[in-house]
C-alpha cells in the first residue's frame, strides 16, 4: 500500500468523523426546546439602540408562533395589581403590539417578538409584562436612561460563546453587582446598561445556540425583575439573521450606530464584520465630528481588536485608529482576543500621553488565552492578563473609571480617564 | 521499456510529439509552490510581527477545552513542520540516494497537505463568517502538496495515470477555490472591500468609494465564478494564464492594503495562483511521460 494511498484513506476517515461530530455539535435544538414552552414569553430583554431616554426595544421569545402578542407596561410603582385601571394623573401605562417573526436558521421553529417603545419618560422605571396570547410573563422592568448630566456606570464585556457554566457565572456575577450598585447612595455606581461586544454564541446561523444564550442571559435579571438594557456589537461568531432578529435590528442593517446615555456621554458601536472603510469610515468620521464637541465622554465599542492582545490587527486598524485619534475618543472597548488588556494610551503608533487607551478583550465565559505581554502597547503602563471579566466604566464629572472586575470579584485593573474636552452642558 | 501516453496534440497534429521536459517543470513548480506557501504558514505563526495561532489551536482550545499549552505545542508542531516540509521539498534530488530523498519529500508534502486540510477542517468547525466554505476556499493549499506527493512516486509504471490524476486534483481545486471567492464577492465580504479600499488609500488614490467597489466586488465575483467553471473544461490555458494573474493580484493585494508586514498573507496565498500555473504549464506544452524525463 503507498504513501498517496494511506494519506487518501487516513483524509476521508478523519472528514468522515468531522463530519459526524460537525452535525451532532451544531444541530441540538433539543436544549432550546426545553427552555420554550408553547406560547410562554420567555427570554425576556431590553435593547438600547436609539436614545435610551426615551426608547427601548423590549423583546422576548415563544416556542410557538401564536397569534397576538403585546407588551403591557406602565411606570413602576403605580398604584394597585396589574388588574387596577390606570386613573392615577402621572401614571402612564400602555399596551404595544408586538412585531414578529421566526428566528431563522435550524430545524425547530422559535418565534421572536419586539416591542418598540418610544416617548418614554427619562431616569423612569417601567415596569413590562410580555403577553402572547394566553400566556403571559411575570412583571419586570427596566430604567431609563437619564436626560441630565449625573454619574452613572455601564458594564462592558464580549465573547460569552462557548464555556456555559462560567457564562452564568458572569451574569450571576453582572446581576448581583446591578442590584448592589442600585442599593446605596452613590449614584455613580448605578449600572445603567451593558455593553456586549460580540461572540455570543459559536455559531451565528444556528438558532439553537442563541436560545440557549438568551436563557443563560435571563440571569443577568434581578431578583427583583430589573432587566439590563443591553447595548450590542456584532461579532465575527454572530454572522446571520439571528443577531438582528435577537437584538430588534431591521433585517439588513449594518450594525453600527451610537446612542447618548445621559447628555455628556456618547456610546459608539461598531461593525468590525463589515467593510472598516468606506461607508463605515465616513459614517464614524462625521459621527464623532458633531460628538466630540457635544459631549464629555466619548467611547467606541466593536468587536475585532485593532491593538490586539493576542491575534493580529483587523484591517480596520489602518482606518479607524486614525479616525480615533483625530476625534480623541476617550476609550474604545474591544473583544475578540478571550483576554484582558488595557493598552498604553496610543497615537500615531507610539505610546502618548493624549493618545487613545483601547481595554478588552472578552471575558464573559469563552476560555480565556494567554495574552502576548510582549507587544509594546501592553507595556506598563498597559496590561495584559488572562481571566474571565468584565470591565464597569464609571462615568463622572471630572474623570472616567475603569475597572476590570474578575469572577471572584477581585478588581484585576483599575484606570482613569480624565476629561479632554472642557464641554461642560447644563441640566 | 519507458511508458509513453499519447498526449493532447500539439499546435501541428502533424509534427512528430517532442521530448517535453513538462514533467520536471511541473514538479519544481508545484515544489517552489508548496515551498512558499509553507514561508507563509511559518511567517503566519513565527516571524510575523503581530504572530497568531491557527484555527486547529482554536479549535482544540476553544471548542474542545483542550489544555492551552497542548494546543499550543500542536500549532508549534504544525508550524514547524511546514517550514521543515517546505524546505524539504525545495531541495533538488540528487541521483545519489534519489528514491529516499523523493520518500522524505513525499513524507514532507504529505505532511504540509494534512496541516493545510487540517486548518481548513477546523476552521469550518469553529463557525465563523463563510466558515462552511473553508474546505473549498483553501481547496488549493492542500491540494498542492497533494499533488506534490502524487507525483513524486517513485512507482514509474504508473506516471501517466498520476499525471493525469494530479492535473484533474489541480484543476477541480482550483475552480473550487475561484468559486468560493467568487460566491464571497457577490455577497460584498467585509475584509474583500477594504482590501481594494485600503489598496486605493495606500497609493492608487482612485477615490474609490464603497458604492463603487461593492459594485467593484460584483464583477470580480461574477468573472470568478466564470472562470471557475471554465478552466472544468479541457485545456483552457487562457483561463488558466488569467487565474495564475488574478491569484498573483489578490495575493499581493494582503501587501498592498496591510503593509509589507503581512506578507505571510500574501505567501500562504501562492496555490491560489500556483495551481492554475501548474495547468497554464501543462496545457502549454505536448508532453509525454518517461520513465527518463520525470527522473532528471
Amino acid at each position: 500500500m503507498n504513501l498517496s494511498h494511506c494519506i487518501f484513506k487516513s483524509l476521508w476517515r478523519s472528514t468522515a468523523v468531522l463530519s459526524v461530530l460537525y452535525v451532532i455539535l451544531n444541530c441540538s435544538p433539543l436544549f432550546a426546546a426545553m427552555t420554550l414552552k408553547g406560547t410562554q414569553p420567555a427570554h425576556c430583554r431590553v435593547t438600547w439602540t436609539d436614545d435610551p431616554a426615551t426608547t427601548a426595544t423590549v423583546s422576548w421569545s415563544t416556542r410557538d408562533a401564536g397569534s397576538k402578542h403585546t407588551l403591557r407596561f406602565r411606570i413602576k410603582g403605580a398604584a394597585g395589581d396589574e388588574n387596577a385601571q390606570a386613573d392615577e394623573g402621572n401614571v402612564i401605562e400602555g399596551t404595544a403590539m408586538a412585531e414578529s417573526g421566526r428566528y431563522t436558521g435550524g430545524q425547530a421553529e422559535f418565534y421572536y417578538h419586539h416591542v418598540r417603545l418610544t416617548d418614554l419618560k427619562p431616569s423612569t422605571q417601567y415596569e413590562v409584562q410580555m403577553h402572547s396570547d394566553g400566556d403571559h410573563s411575570p412583571w419586570f422592568y427596566f430604567e431609563t436612561g437619564p436626560d441630565h448630566d449625573r454619574p452613572f456606570s455601564l458594564i462592558n464585556g464580549g465573547d460569552s460563546r462557548t464555556g456555559h457554566k462560567d457564562r452564568l457565572r458572569v451574569n450571576e456575577m453582572i446581576a448581583t453587582m446591578v442590584s448592589d450598585s442600585f442599593a446605596n447612595d452613590d449614584p455613580s455606581d448605578d449600572i445603567l446598561a451593558f455593553a456586549h461586544g460580540g461572540d455570543y454564541i459559536v455559531k451565528g446561523s444556528n438558532v439553537a445556540q442563541w436560545l440557549r444564550w438568551l436563557s443563560d442571559h435571563e440571569s443577568t435579571t434581578g431578583k427583583d425583575g430589573r432587566m439590563l438594557p443591553i447595548i450590542p456589537a456584532r461579532g465575527n461568531h454572530d454572522r446571520g439573521k439571528p443577531f438582528n432578529q435577537v437584538f430588534g435590528f431591521p433585517d439588513g442593517d449594518k450594525n453600527y450606530y451610537a446612542v447618548n446615555i445621559g447628555p455628556q456621554v456618547r456610546f459608539v458601536t461598531l461593525n468590525s464584520e463589515i467593510s472598516a472603510a468606506g461607508d463605515q469610515a465616513k459614517w464614524i468620521d462625521s459621527e464623532m465630528l458633531a460628538s466630540r464637541a457635544e459631549n464629555r465622554w466619548l467611547l467606541a465599542q466593536y468587536h475585532r481588536p485593532i491593538y490586539p492582545a493576542v491575534k493580529a490587527p483587523s484591517s480596520a486598524l489602518k482606518v479607524w485608529a486614525p479616525l480615533f485619534e483625530k476625534h480623541d475618543v476617550d476609550l474604545v472597548c474591544e473583544a475578540d482576543g478571550h483576554n484582558v488588556k488595557r493598552t498604553v494610551p496610543i497615537r500615531n503608533g507610539k505610546q502618548d500621553p493624549t493618545g487613545v487607551v483601547y481595554i478588552g478583550e472578552g471575558g464573559l465565559g469563552v476560555p480565556q488565552r494567554t495574552p502576548k505581554t510582549d507587544r509594546w502597547y501592553l507595556q506598563s503602563p498597559g496590561m495584559a492578563d488572562k481571566a474571565h471579566h468584565i470591565f464597569v466604566l464609571t462615568f463622572q464629572e471630572d474623570q472616567l473609571i475603569g475597572k476590570c472586575v474578575l469572577l471572584d470579584g477581585t478588581v484585576r485593573d483599575e484606570f482613569t480617564r480624565q476629561v479632554r474636552s472642557p464641554v461642560l452642558v447644563a441640566n | 521499456m519507458s511508458s509513453k501516453i499519447q498526449p493532447p496534440l500539439g499546435p501541428n497534429s502533424d509534427s512528430p510529439i517532442p521530448e517535453s521536459p513538462i514533467p520536471n517543470k511541473l514538479l519544481t513548480a508545484l515544489r517552489v509552490i508548496v515551498f512558499l506557501q509553507c514561508i507563509g504558514v511559518a511567517g503566519r505563526y513565527w516571524f510575523a510581527e503581530f504572530e497568531i495561532e491557527s484555527d486547529i489551536y482554536g479549535l482544540l482550545f476553544f471548542e474542545w477545552s483542550w489544555p492551552e499549552t497542548i494546543a499550543q505545542r500542536i500549532d508549534d508542531i504544525g508550524a514547524i513542520g511546514c517550514l521543515v516540509a517546505g524546505i524539504v521539498v525545495l531541495v533538488p534530488t540528487l541521483r545519489l540516494g534519489w528514491d529516499r530523498i523523493r520518500q522524505l519529500q513525499r513524507v514532507a508534502a504529505g505532511f504540509v497537505a494534512a496541516w493545510m486540510f487540517s486548518i481548513a477542517i477546523a476552521h469550518m468547525f469553529r463557525g465563523g463568517v463563510f466558515a462552511e466554505l473553508s474546505l473549498g476556499e483553501h481547496v488549493v493549499r492542500y491540494a498542492a502538496p497533494m499533488a506534490l506527493v502524487i507525483l513524486l512516486s517513485v512507482k514509474k509504471s504508473t506516471e501517466p495515470v498520476r499525471l493525469w490524476v494530479t492535473l484533474l486534483i489541480l484543476k477541480m481545486a482550483t475552480a473550487a477555490t475561484f468559486a468560493v471567492h467568487g460566491y464571497k464577492a457577490l455577497k460584498i465580504h467585509g475584509p474583500f472591500a477594504d482590501l481594494v479600499l485600503l489598496t486605493d488609500l495606500n497609493g492608487a488614490n482612485f477615490g474609490i468609494g464603497q458604492a463603487t467597489v461593492e459594485q467593484i466586488l460584483w464583477i470580480i465575483g461574477i468573472v470568478d465564478l466564470i472562470v471557475a467553471v471554465l478552466i472544468l473544461f479541457p485545456r483552457m490555458r487562457a483561463v488558466a494564464i488569467y487565474m495564475v494573474f488574478w491569484g498573483m493580484l489578490t495575493a499581493a493585494s494582503r501587501m498592498t492594503a496591510l503593509g509589507v508586514p503581512a506578507y505571510p498573507e500574501t505567501l500562504i496565498r501562492s496555490a491560489n495562483w500556483g495551481c492554475p500555473l501548474i495547468l497554464a504549464i501543462a496545457y502549454q506544452f505536448s508532453y509525454k511521460t518517461s520513465s527518463d524525463t520525470l527522473h532528471k
